[in-house]
């Protein structure tokens, strides 16, 4: 059976709606091939990325199980680190034996010097001595000068006695 | 021919115009709201995928790295846990300070007194003891004994000494402050990174190694004597 449409041409479609449709329908047609080529992307992708995720966690789990056979040497490994590091911080901290050549270089080089006491410290060597006469004093005085590193050197106490001679007390200075 | 008229009449031209367009438009629709909804759940799948995929490399990798330090470690024995842990022990090294001090002041042939130890200060997780003594001897044996304590393990130093030159030997009054710390209750996490001991590391371990360690003496214990019977003639 042959429909014949009778109504007049100006009580069809307009032109703009049959614009309309025919965008849709070509906008659905885009819409669709954009779908089944992104469904296809994401299938290939996901046919990639999970064997490649499922042997990586394989490795992984393999992995951490060799590791948890190797826990002692780990924790060796750890605890030699972590007492290293303390132990440099103790080497690196002061000790009154690298200072005590120097006071010895007093006791032992100074003719006419008496040596009475010495006290070292971090902060100072502090020595008491007796000179015989004022030449002793003058050379000892001379060869403090020579000690290198002390940041000062202080005479703290002077006296004279006629029988004994000169009686000091120096403060040689590290800060 | 049959003929069907389509006089339906002007009021039928909306219903016209409404079929040409709905049909095309619903599909339209349709079809992007799918697209919206797949775009949405395929790009999140897609981005957690990777993020899978980034994460789990990387561990990989850290395991990988971990493993093959600890193996390398494990088969150098360079690790001396023996020596660190002497050098800086968990607990009071008091007992092993005095026994040490002793060996030396025998060693240099000069003699111990007024011994005193004090508990110091704990500073950045190292705790210290001091312990304070008179030495007597001649002038150089002194010297070497003073110079040796910071040949000993536990490490040591001398924090202050006072000299008296008076009498015909040296006295010194010497303190000595040696360390301790408590060792690391916890490992660190399995996926954290491992370092080898650097060259520096392995320099101070050989240095240690040097150093005079205290003697141990390990009492084996004795073999089962055999009981007289008492009542037997």
């Amino acid at each position: 059976m042959k429909n014949i449409n009778l109504l007049p041409t100006d009580l069809g479609p307009s032109k703009f709606l049959l614009g309309v449709a025919y965008f849709c329908k070509k906008a659905t047609i885009l819409m669709s091939v954009v779908f089944f080529i992104a469904a296809i992307g994401f299938t290939v992708y996901f046919v990639i990325v999970k064997p490649k995720i499922t042997n990586l966690t394989v490795s992984r789990d393999s992995l951490k199980e060799s590791i948890a056979g190797l826990e002692e040497t780990e924790q060796k490994l750890f605890l030699t680190k972590e007492r290293i590091g303390k132990i440099k911080s103790i080497l690196a901290l002061y000790s009154v034996a690298s200072d005590l050549p120097t006071v010895n270089s007093l006791v032992s080089n100074s003719a006419g010097v008496g040596i009475g006491h010495a006290a070292v410290s971090e902060e100072k060597t502090a020595v008491d001595t007796t000179f015989r006469d004022s030449s002793a004093l003058s050379s000892f005085l001379a060869f403090l000068m020579q000690i290198p590193g002390y940041k000062g050197i202080f005479l703290n106490s002077l006296s004279f006695n006629p029988v004994t001679g000169y009686s000091t007390g120096f403060e040689l200075s590290n800060k | 021919m049959e003929l069907t008229f389509l006089n339906k009449g002007a009021g039928k031209n909306l219903s016209i115009q409404l079929k040409v367009v709905a049909v095309p438009l619903l599909s339209l629709f349709v079809i992007s709201g799918i697209l919206f909804i797949a775009a949405k759940m395929g790009i999140s799948q897609i981005r957690s995928l990777n993020a899978s995929l980034v994460a789990i490399k990387k561990e990989e990798s850290t395991l990988r790295q971990k493993e093959e330090i600890l193996r390398r470690v494990k088969d150098s024995g360079v690790l001396r846990t023996d020596l660190v842990t002497i050098a800086l022990p968990n607990k009071n090294p008091t007992l092993f300070l005095f026994s040490q001090l002793k060996y030396l002041a025998a060693q240099k042939g000069v003699t111990l007194s007024q011994i005193e130890v004090k508990t110091g200060a704990a500073t950045a997780g190292l705790s210290e003891v001091s312990f304070s003594c008179s030495v007597d001897g001649p002038s150089g044996l002194v010297d070497e004994f003073i110079l040796s304590i910071g040949t000993i393990v536990p490490l040591s130093r001398v924090e202050k000494a006072e000299i008296d030159y008076s009498g015909s030997t040296v006295s010194v009054l010497v303190e000595v402050d040696s360390y301790y710390s408590e060792f690391p209750s916890e490992l660190p996490s399995l996926l954290s990174q491992a370092t080898d001991l650097s060259p520096d590391e392995k320099v101070l371990l050989e240095k240690l190694a040097v150093l005079t360690q205290p003697t141990f003496i390990e009492l084996s214990p004795t073999a089962e004597s055999e009981r007289a019977e008492p009542f037997s003639e």
